[in-house]
């Protein structure tokens, strides 16, 4: 129940809100939740959304995709690394 | 700090599983966000499921509503201030229509007459800062006739950007302001031509030698036949020293505050 409150949240913030609140939502997600996978849907939503897409395919006009995806791979790492996460 | 999920499992087969699972789950995540990059008739339908939300969230935050919730002193403060501005801006309208009228004639005298391009009126969705980028979304796409490239102007004849994508009910415009997109505009009562660099949210620089005279409040325009005020000289920064300035300026429209843009179609 808490993850779908998180993605509406997140869902609506993105639509509504200016882009930085996503983003600060989309990493306190990120850590909240073990495995939020869905933040790269988020990223792309953000970027089809706000970006300038061209005819063209470049991966450069995805930041919001990559910046996201970056932050998911890492927060693997991160998190067995951090004692936030007691039993 | 508690968190909601549980304890590593010393079991190694269930840990390689749940290895496998998050894998599995990424690998679909990374290929359906391919798909959509790569199909648009997938991203037209994020746009079609988000349009209505933003239109309604429009319609809230022009509607009166919020007027009930103002103290009276506020409205009458307000009220006053509107008329005040409302008579200079009577009297600018005048002006501006006998100017307007003159440079028509003069024009048509020396054998130029000015072909009125179609515009169609677009309400604006989207502005910054929502957007991180200097993008607008705008209410009207192909059923209206958009198509990209088309020149958007704002307050009547100030050029703001260019349609760069298109969809059934809506378009993106990008705003000519964008940091690092280059111009080519004329600088002053001389209207010496120069290349202006955009900074974003409205702001652009000029780069120019010491020796061209400029001042705070000049004018910049478009080389046209038909004028069209693209910005007001805010701040001209140099050294002592130096053999160049840079010329700040920025659009007279606040992108902010943009509620409806036109559209040359």
């Amino acid at each position: 129940m808490k993850r779908v409150i998180f993605n509406v949240l997140l869902f609506l913030s993105i639509v509504v809100c200016p882009w930085w609140v996503s983003v600060v939502l989309g990493i306190f997600t990120l850590y909240y939740f073990k495995f939020f996978n869905e933040i790269i849907l988020y990223g792309l939503l953000m970027d089809i959304l706000y970006g300038k897409l061209s005819v063209v395919f470049s991966l450069w006009n995805y930041r919001f995709t990559l910046f996201f995806a970056v932050l998911l791979l890492s927060s693997f790492y991160l998190k067995k690394g951090l004692k936030f996460y007691s039993k | 700090m508690k968190m909601n999920y549980p304890l590593k499992s010393s079991n190694f087969a269930e840990r390689k599983k749940m290895a496998r699972q998050k894998v599995f789950v990424i690998s679909f995540i990374f290929i359906l966000a391919l798909i959509i990059m790569l199909t648009r008739p997938v991203r037209q339908i994020f746009f079609a499921i988000v349009e209505p939300v933003w239109k309604f969230e429009n319609i809230i935050l022009n509607s009166s509503f919020f007027e009930y919730f103002k103290f009276k002193q506020t409205l009458i403060d307000e009220r006053l201030a509107m008329e005040q501005k409302l008579f200079l801006a009577g009297n600018l309208l005048a002006i501006n229509t006998n100017l307007q009228a003159e440079n028509e004639n003069l024009k048509d005298l020396l054998g130029r007459k000015d072909v009125k391009a179609e515009t169609v009126l677009a309400a604006v969705l989207v502005k910054p800062p929502q957007t991180p980028y200097d993008m607008l979304t705008v209410d009207i796409g192909t059923d209206y006739g958009v198509k990209v490239g088309d020149k958007v102007l704002a307050s009547a004849n100030v050029f703001m950007g260019e349609v760069t994508e298109v969809f059934p009910h809506s378009s993106k415009v990008t705003l000519y302001s964008t940091p690092g997109r280059k111009m080519a505009v004329a600088l002053g009562e001389s209207a010496i031509s120069v290349e202006a660099v955009g900074m974003g949210a409205g702001n652009f620089s000029i780069f120019i030698p010491r020796e061209v005279e400029v001042k705070e409040g000049d004018v910049i325009i478009i080389p046209s036949i038909t004028t069209n005020v693209f910005g007001i000289v805010e701040k001209i920064n140099y050294k002592d020293n130096d053999s160049s300035q840079t010329v700040l300026f920025k659009s007279p429209v606040n992108i902010s505050e943009l509620s409806f843009v036109e559209i040359i179609l």
